[in-house]
């Protein structure tokens, strides 16, 4: 009776997860344990939330450019929410409807702004979106502005490796 | 005469660009302006003869943030204005780029909040670039020193955007605590997440 129980619930979680995304809710610490676990691919961290309006007009572009280039430029792609914790439910329906890829957080560590902010960058005022780089862990670029596909395209060409 | 017209333009180029990148650090002497408020009538910071200071919020209707904070801007008008540093509100956005931006809302999201501040447009664009202002809202707390006016504060108003009852720094307070005591400011740079500034296309 337990295992059929335990059953049920491993196939109620596996249907679900088709269907949901999973966005993570973290703190900055975890954040970079996250980019540091992608190891030696190139990662691309987008931070925007669904009040930023040039967030969501960038992110279409990152969805195609990415699906694009994942495999030639062996890249991965996180996306980090900074809207409230409490509005998480109007971040997975843009989730969904923009089929964003990836891997989903939210930072939710409004109250240390100013202790990781700088931290992401010593020249970043907190005005997204801001697009930074990563290979095993280290920041290799990081831009302060919405990107165009051409320019996005342009870094991945130059950071991926031959 | 066309490589006088050429060189002109460089030279345009060139402080235009000067322009945008200036950004003002802690002990800079902080411009002047003359903008239109909310009631029609023009604002300088010269016409408070008798402040000690001033709180220069660049903040607007749109932004969630902006909007978060307008309470708590209206409070450090009421309680700093008598002594000697009052509220000046810019915003910066462009109207056209930011419709809900344009004048007649703010006049509306003045009198519907009771802004007790004056409520400035940067119609053109030429003010917050020279003071640095990168989102909304964004602070410069200056201090009237020899008759100039000193950046001594940059940054966010305090440390908890989503929730004015679990504030545990106030970083605006304490510096305009710290020069009406004529005390070091304990943290006189912050940043914080907000939103970007609506630029003219």
């Amino acid at each position: 009776m337990k295992k059929l129980g335990s059953m049920m619930l491993f196939f109620i979680c596996t249907v679900y997860s088709l269907f949901a995304q999973d966005i993570k809710t973290v703190k900055y610490e975890q954040m970079m344990e996250t980019i540091a676990e992608k190891g030696n691919k190139l990662i691309i961290v987008n931070f925007w939330a669904t009040w930023c309006v040039p967030c969501v007009e960038e992110i279409p572009h990152f969805v195609s450019v990415f699906n694009q280039y994942k495999i030639q430029a062996d890249l991965d792609i996180l996306f980090v929410s900074l809207d409230r914790a409490a509005n998480l439910k109007e971040v997975e329906g843009f989730v969904t409807v923009n089929q964003m890829p990836g891997e989903l957080l939210l930072l939710d560590d409004a109250k240390r702004f100013n202790e990781w902010i700088p931290k992401v960058h010593p020249d970043w005022g907190g005005n997204i979106p801001a697009t930074a780089f990563y290979r095993d862990g280290k920041l290799l670029e990081f831009h302060p502005t919405a990107l165009t596909e051409e320019e996005l395209t342009h870094i991945i060409v130059k950071l991926k490796q031959s | 005469m066309r490589q006088m017209k050429n060189l002109t333009l460089i030279l345009l180029l060139i402080l235009a660009h000067v322009g945008v990148k200036a950004q003002y650090g802690i002990g800079d002497q902080a411009t002047d302006f003359s903008l239109q408020g909310v009631d029609g009538k023009t604002i300088s910071l010269s016409d408070y003869t008798d402040a000690k200071g001033y709180i220069v919020i660049f903040t607007c209707n749109t932004c969630p943030f902006a909007v978060a904070y307008e309470d708590r801007i209206n409070a450090l008008d009421k309680k700093y204005k008598a002594l000697g540093f009052p509220v000046i509100a810019i915003n910066p956005n462009d109207p056209e780029v930011s419709p809900k931006d344009n004048m007649a809302a703010m006049s509306q999201r003045a009198t519907d909040k009771n802004f007790s501040f004056p409520y400035l447009l940067d119609l053109g664009q030429e003010i917050y670039p020279q003071y640095g202002a990168l989102r909304t809202p964004h602070v410069f707390v200056l201090n009237k020193e020899g008759g100039q006016n000193i950046v001594r504060y940059i940054g966010a108003i305090d440390n908890n955007h989503e929730d004015a009852n679990d504030v545990s720094e106030r970083y605006v307070e304490d510096a305009v605590d710290a020069l009406l005591k004529g005390a070091q400011i304990k943290t006189e740079k912050t940043v914080a997440i907000g939103c970007d500034i609506k630029v003219k296309k």
